[in-house]
This record gives structure tokens, sequence and C-alpha cells, in this order.
């Protein structure tokens, strides 16, 4: 065989040998999460001389099978189910506080609260059910102000949430500021490959936990955005930063340089977000609309009795008007000594327990929702929108996780490892090249006969 | 002058041995592209050149035998012939080489793929070899 020949063979092997390490990297990771199938491509060396035949083939490349324009919706619905997954779960534990069921719902101590009044109306001097009274009126008042504290608390711990969340962020967005740096650097196609295989995968968790969108450079690299802001620029991070919230002390706002919850933040950070600075707040609102109407209109009936001596009652609730549902209490004076209880309206104390009926009769009286609610529907009704609200949480979230599953598999069956198609697709070659084989070897032979005629 | 009847067999051998040189050319490169549709087309075609370029082949053998002189009265044509059938030697060999590499790679991907039947799967559907008589 002439030496160009050899030569020819010579790329082929090399080429092939290459193509082998290309297909069994393949295979090696079909089962590592987000990993993009590569195949090699070849093309044929040009002769050396104009007009002579090729010079065999050479890799000239070894390209992704993926699909950009999936990826990139992936990553955009994958920002809004981080946001979903985690609006979800802040609004469940919301759930779990109001249906805390150790505790007792908010609706159920009230009624219970003006079981006690109705009693001690028709008991007036009975200091067993002025005891009832104070003790249902404190279980009440302290199961509003624990409910409200749960939640301040849940949006405290979303705060400290959002600073490991933001932490992680930028860990990623550097990892992928030095996988950048190292795909500038890289020469080999299939370590560069991997590489953005990397990228992908990391660009796939910043997505979820921030929204963020990507741009692919020409070289390899990509750059990440957040609303249209720099996020990671080649081997360059602005890093998310946390800063005091001056309208909500101890709590932080999100920043990407100079702006302050960037439009286009997605992910779990924006759920959660959400979820601290609207879901939760309204919720506390109710509480303290509900906590202030109750003591208001309690202690203005209370103050309109006489207690036990005659006098005239001292109010029975207290409370912060800056924060009345967690500071809602029972005077402690009134704790101290329940004769003060202003159970009648007359100065015949012993017999009248009018005062405490009228107190009983704010039970069906509709003081809230703008005259349509009392005061436990009201309860009720908050506990109602919460489990609304998580409900539709889920069911958002159902979606869009549907919604992501379906481009996941699009994208999987594009850019995924598949043995049964690499196996078949083998198998048509091995066909082939065994036919094409069989029959080189019996020319080979009728060659021969060549070479015996001289 | 009288035309010898073996020159006509000579240059259907040349013309024979050109065209197996430029299908196997085009066999290489369906190799190279793995170009399956083309490989299967291409093996078809040389199925045919090559059985009747061996008809030629044993035609010629038998001429020789009973005229010896016949390489000193075609000299130039023979050689020409045998230039051309060293290149479609060379293309053969050098497919041969492609298609066991090939063979090697499908073969241990396979093996890595379908490790329960690597040792036991043998290509099915294959064409059947082509029957040569050496006797002729």
């Amino acid at each position: 065989m002439s030496l160009r020949l050899i030569n020819i063979a010579k790329t082929a092997l090399y080429s092939q040998r290459a193509a082998l390490e290309v297909v069994g990297h393949n295979v090696a990771n079909v089962e590592t999460d987000g990993y993009v199938r590569q195949r090699p491509v070849m093309a044929p060396i040009p002769g050396a001389v104009t007009g002579e035949a090729g010079g065999g083939v050479e890799i000239v490349d070894i390209e992704l099978l993926r699909d950009e324009f999936l990826a990139t919706q992936v990553r955009y619905e994958s920002g809004c189910l981080g946001r979903e997954r985690a609006l979800r779960a802040s609004l469940l534990q919301v759930e779990q506080i109001f249906t805390d069921v150790t505790q007792g719902g908010v609706a159920q101590r009230l009624e219970e609260m003006f079981d006690a009044w109705a009693d001690l109306g028709l008991n007036p001097t009975s200091a067993a059910c002025r005891t009832q009274v104070v003790e249902r009126s404190r279980i009440a008042a302290r199961t509003i102000a624990d409910r409200w504290q749960a939640m301040a608390d849940l949006r405290v711990e979303i705060d400290q949430r959002l600073r490991n969340l933001v932490g992680r962020a930028n860990s990623l967005a550097h990892e992928v500021a030095k996988i950048n740096e190292k795909i500038s650097a890289t020469p080999s196609f299939s370590t560069r490959n991997d590489l953005q295989t990397r990228l992908d995968a990391l660009t796939s968790q910043l997505a979820e936990l921030c929204g963020a969108e990507v741009i692919q450079q020409e070289n390899g690299i990509v750059d990440v955005l957040i609303g249209g802001r720099r996020f990671v620029e080649h081997h360059r991070v602005n890093e998310l930063e946390l800063a005091g919230d001056p309208a909500q002390p101890g709590m932080h706002l999100v920043k990407l340089g100079s702006e302050v919850s960037p439009h286009g933040l997605r992910g779990e950070i924006a759920g959660r977000l959400q979820a601290r600075d609207e879901f939760i707040p309204q919720y506390l609102q109710r509480l303290d609309t509900l906590a202030q109407t109750l003591a208001d209109e309690v202690n203005a009936q209370h103050a309109a009795g006489l207690d036990l001596s005659g006098n005239p009652a001292p109010e029975l609730f207290e409370y912060d008007p800056t924060r009345p549902a967690a500071s809602l209490r029972v005077r402690d004076e009134i704790v101290s000594d329940p004769s003060l209880i202003g159970a009648a309206q007359s100065t015949v104390v012993e017999s009248d327990g009018t005062n405490a009926l009228a107190i009983e009769d704010l039970r069906n009286t509709r003081l809230l929702s703008g005259g349509t609610a009392t005061l436990s529907q009201y309860a009720a009704e908050l506990i109602s929108l919460v489990g609304i609200e998580a409900e539709a949480a889920q069911v958002r979230f159902d979606s869009r996780d549907s919604l992501v599953q379906n481009l996941q598999d699009a994208q999987m069956d594009r850019s995924g490892v598949s043995l049964d198609e690499e196996a078949l697709e083998l198998i048509r070659y091995q066909q082939a090249y065994a036919a094409a084989g069989r029959l080189m070897s019996v020319a080979l032979e009728i060659m021969d006969l060549v070479v015996e005629l001289g | 002058m009288t035309a010898d009847p073996i020159v006509s067999v000579l240059k259907a051998e040349l013309d024979t041995a050109r065209a197996l040189v430029e299908t196997l050319e085009q066999q290489r490169r369906a190799l190279i592209a793995r170009d399956l549709e083309r490989l299967n087309e291409l093996t078809e075609i040389l199925e045919g050149q090559f059985e009747h370029f061996n008809v030629l082949l044993q035609t010629r053998a038998q001429a020789m035998r009973e005229a010896p002189d016949l390489t000193d009265r075609h000299g130039e044509l023979m050689r020409r012939i045998a230039r051309v059938e060293v290149r479609v030697m060379d293309l053969a060999a050098l497919n041969q080489d492609l298609v066991a590499d090939r063979l090697a790679y499908v073969g241990a991907m396979l093996a890595v793929i379908l490790p329960d039947c690597g040792d036991g799967y043998r290509p099915e559907g294959g064409r059947p070899a082509l029957t040569v008589s050496r006797s002729a």
C-alpha cells in the first residue's frame, strides 16, 4: 500500500479511536443528571495536491446534542417553578401554623371565651365563672398572639433562609465564572464540552434559585443575567447582596448592583420574598385587625359594666396599638382579681349578669369585613384564606412542574443518552460494515489472482 | 489486420478495474462519512463489479495458459491494466482496514452497552458472501 494511503488509513484509525472515546463517554454518563450527549463531527482532510483524492478524515468538533431554544425555555420555566415551589412551601408552613390542632384554632378559642361570658351572665357572682372568663380570654388572646408570633418568626426564618439562598447563588455564579475561564483556556473539544455540560447544570440551578437567564457567547462561555443585569460576565461575578430594608427593620432586600429586588428575579429567592413581603404581612394584618377589634369591642362593652363591688369595670384587654395581635393580653389587675370583671350593668351586682351577656352578644355581632363577619367568622375566613392560597400555590406548582417536566423530557429526547438508541445505531453500523467486510475479503481473494497473473 | 479477440477482453478488464477504483473510492468516502445508506448501495454495486471482474480475470488466465506470449503481444495494455489493478488492491485493502476498524469500534461499544449479549451477538441480515471459484 502506498505511503499516502497508509496515512489516510491512520487518520481514519485516529478519528475512530476518538469517536470511540466519545461514545464511551456518553455511555459512562448515561446516569449523569443534565449530561448532554456528544457526537464527533468528522470531515475529510483535503488532498495536498489539487485534483488529488482526499487525505483521510479528522475530527473537527465534538458537538453537544442540545437544543438551545429548549434549554432557554427550561431555564425560564425552572425559574417560575422555583418561585412556585418556595411560595408553596412557605404557605404550607403558614397553613400549619393556623391548623395546629394541639393549640386549637383562633375561632374555636373565641367561641370558648364567649361561652365563658354566657356562663358568667347566668352566674354573675360565681368565682369559678369569673376565673373561667379570665382564663378563656387569656387563652384567646394568647392564641392570636401565638399565631402572630409564629408568622413573624416565619418571616425571620425566611429572611435567614434568603441569606443562605443568596450565598448559594453567589457560589454557583463564581463556579460559572471559573468554568468560563477554563473554557477560554481549553482547546480540547471533549473537555470543553464537559465544561459546557457542567455550565448547563449550574445555570439550571441558578435559574431555579433566582431566575437567572443565560447568554451564550461564541467561544462557548456564558454570561448570566437577572432581569437584564449581568450577574456573571465572563469570569467576573457581580454578587447578589442583602441590604437592610428600611421599611421593615430586621428584614433584608436582595440587590444586584444598585438595583434592589431586580426586575426579573424569579426562582426560590423570589418565591421566599413574595411569601415574606406579600402573603404573610396580609395575614399578620388580618390578625391585627381581629385582635384590635376584639379588644376594643370587648373593652368598650366591659367598661359599661360594674364589677362585683359595684365600681366601673376596668378594660379587660390591653395591647400595643403598633402591634395589636402580638401584644394582646388580659390586663394583669383582672387576672389577679377576677372580681373586677364587669358582669353587671345595674348596682344589683349579685344577680345582674346583663353586661356579661352583652359581651357574649358580641359573638354574633358582625363587626368585621365591613359588617359582614363576626369575630369567629373573620378568624375562620383567615384560616380559609390561608388554605385557599396554599392550595392555589400547590395547583400553580403542579402545573408548572408538569410543564417543566415536559420540557425536560423533550430536552432529554434530544440531549440525553439512550442506551437503546446507541445500541440500535451501532447494530445498524455493524450489519453494514460486516456486509462490506465480507465483500472486501472476497474481493481481495479475487485480487490474489491478479498477483498470480503477474 | 485481424483484431486479436483477447484485446477486447483486456480492454473490458481495464474498464472494469477503473470502474472498481471509482466505486472503491466512493466506498472509502462512505466509510469515512459513516453513510450507511450509501455504503449499502456501494456494497451491492461492488458485488456485481467484482463478479464481472472475476469472470474477466478467469478469461485472461485461460487465455494466458493457451497463449503464453500474450504479455509480449499486448505489453502496454497489460501494464496499464496492472497499474489500475494495483490501485484496486490498495483501495480494497484500505477499505478492508476501515471496515475492520469500524467493526472493532461498534463491537467494543456494543460490549459496553449490551454487556450481557456482547459476545453472543452476531449481525443478522447481512448480505450473503460473494462466492468465488478459485479452480476455474
